[in-house]
């Protein structure tokens, strides 16, 4: 009688299918419990009505700001005179719209901004009117004014350019040099022209993290030692300092420093109470002090691992058995 | 708010923190094999973050009258049955079954390596042409060991259902095998 082909092949196979790794490695569960808790939390965080009437409030405030601010008469551009720019792109005689990237509303006093080495030149008090879509606003910081016939006016500020978008302006020469007022109440940022943020911190602990296991893995201990305990001793390393500590005990064991690694799991202690990664830290400092023979402070260490278990816990607590069992 | 369940026969009080600590293991391999051998690590970790956060929102709701291993498992089998059902990626990725040799060599003779090689490919395409719920159901009783009532009170099935599903499965998983054994001759 022929076999079901099903069961033939399960017969040869089902061992195979079954073999996946048992458990997870230490490291990829405090990045998943991380992206867990994070989701968790973000998913209680209630919303924020105060934040909300906040903002409200200062958008109300923008909107009036901008509809009592002094307008001046309709647009009259200067005259040339000798030094004075020849030609100034405006939304009157350059039509073309001008580059308007995702903005954000920021509140602004008048304030003057320092332009040195301006490639405008503008008489004493003269005044510019762009229109009511040639609008510019500077971010702080040290400016260099152009203008080109591309981009009727582009502002550089600290390598980024940031565009004109909705605020009247005023350029003048101080008795210092050129400079530039913003004469509304409220102005646009152009914040897509703004360099790109920092990188998030926890992205760059991760990354540190990553190098420390590099340095461990290619058995470089003592700098693999260091770079954990940098991350540890980061206040934003969050989930990764339970790892970090464990790393180092674990390394100071490797090299025979048993002291030191009961001190850095003590502190983790102190730290952490009820971290993910207790049952390892747990069976890691039981494995040192029976080591050591210090068989009751190894049972006094169990007993913080009391409501967790796990396979390192297991080998503990076989191996606390053994040693304390009479000879 | 305390949730109660039981754990070994003790009363504990559960949080999810602690729940993970416990389970993520048993949930990650059930996960894992659930999927099939062409998931990747970020496959199977993907399932596990929605399982938890499914244990997170279903919690409060827990009362304790089911072993919290059969809750959790359950929770991970419908996570894995909904992403194998609604996901492109997913199902990309059952396309993927059949693409490659999917072990290392076991043994040391030649012919007895490409002959389990070969049935795990036959064995992995045909349940990637089973539909999510009888690949799930015979994942859990062929692979995972698990007993009908157990699948049952995982999948919120009645054990007749999964005995039902389980026969299914397996006569069209015969008949693919079947056919993908005749093709490669």
């Amino acid at each position: 009688m022929s076999q079901d082909p099903l069961d033939e092949d399960l017969a040869l196979v089902r061992e195979l299918m079954r073999s996946r790794p048992a458990t997870v490695e230490p490291h990829r569960k405090t990045r998943l419990w991380a992206a867990i808790d994070e989701n968790i939390h973000r998913r209680e965080r209630p919303f924020r009505w105060g934040w909300f009437a906040g903002l409200a409030a200062a958008a109300a405030a923008a909107a009036i700001a901008v509809w009592s601010a002094d307008r001046p008469p309709a647009a009259i551009p200067a005259p040339p005179r000798p030094g004075v720019a020849e030609r100034i792109d405006t939304a009157e005689n350059n039509p073309r719209p001008l580059p308007v990237e995702k903005t954000r509303w920021i509140t602004a006093q008048p304030k003057t901004i320092e332009v040195p080495g301006a490639t405008l030149a503008l008489a004493e008090n003269s005044e510019l009117e762009l229109g009511s879509a040639g609008n510019y606003h500077l971010v702080s910081g040290t400016v260099e004014v152009s203008i080109d016939a591309a981009s009727p006016v582009v502002f550089t500020v600290a390598g980024a350019k940031v565009s004109a978008v909705a605020a009247r302006i005023r350029l003048a020469r101080s008795p210092s040099g050129p400079t530039l007022e913003l004469l509304s109440g409220a102005v646009r940022e152009a914040s897509g022209f703004l360099p790109p943020p920092a990188p998030v911190r926890k992205i760059s602990l991760e990354q540190q993290m990553i190098d420390a296991d590099r340095e461990r893995i290619a058995g470089r201990v003592a700098r693999a030692i260091a770079a954990y305990e940098v991350v540890a001793r980061d206040p934003a390393a969050a989930t990764l300092r339970e790892e970090a500590m464990l790393r180092q005990a674990e390394l100071y064991r490797a090299t025979g420093r048993s002291g030191a690694a009961l001190r850095v799991l003590a502190a983790a202690d102190a730290q952490i109470s009820n971290g993910l990664l207790l049952p390892e830290r747990v069976a890691l400092e039981v494995e040192l002090l029976l080591a050591a023979g210090r068989i009751d402070d190894a049972k006094r260490a169990l007993e913080k691992g009391q409501n967790v278990d796990g396979p390192a816990l297991a080998r503990a607590r076989e191996l606390l058995l053994e040693k304390s069992e009479p000879r | 708010m305390t949730v109660v369940g039981v754990i070994d026969g003790a009363a504990v009080a559960l949080t999810v923190e602690d729940l993970f600590r416990r389970h993520v293991d048993d949930v990650a391999r059930i996960a894992s094999r659930l999927l099939g051998p062409r998931a990747t690590e970020a496959d199977v970790d993907d399932i596990v973050q929605h399982v938890f956060i499914a244990i997170h929102r279903a919690l409060p709701g827990f009362r304790g009258d089911s072993d919290v291993r059969t809750w959790i498992y359950g929770i991970t089998a419908r996570v894995v049955l909904s992403q194998l059902r609604g996901s492109k990626r997913y199902r990309a990725m059952i396309e993927r079954y059949g693409e490659a040799s999917l072990i290392r060599p076991q043994s040391s003779r030649i012919d007895e390596t490409v002959e389990h090689r070969e049935a795990l490919r036959r064995v992995w395409r045909a349940l990637s042409e089973l539909k999510a719920e009888g690949r799930v159901v015979f994942v859990l009783s062929e692979i995972e060991g698990w007993t009908a009532p157990e699948i049952g009170a995982a999948l919120e099935l009645s054990e007749e259902a999964v005995r039902s599903r389980l026969r299914r499965a397996r006569e069209e998983l015969s008949v693919r095998i079947k056919k993908l054994k005749e093709t490669e001759r």
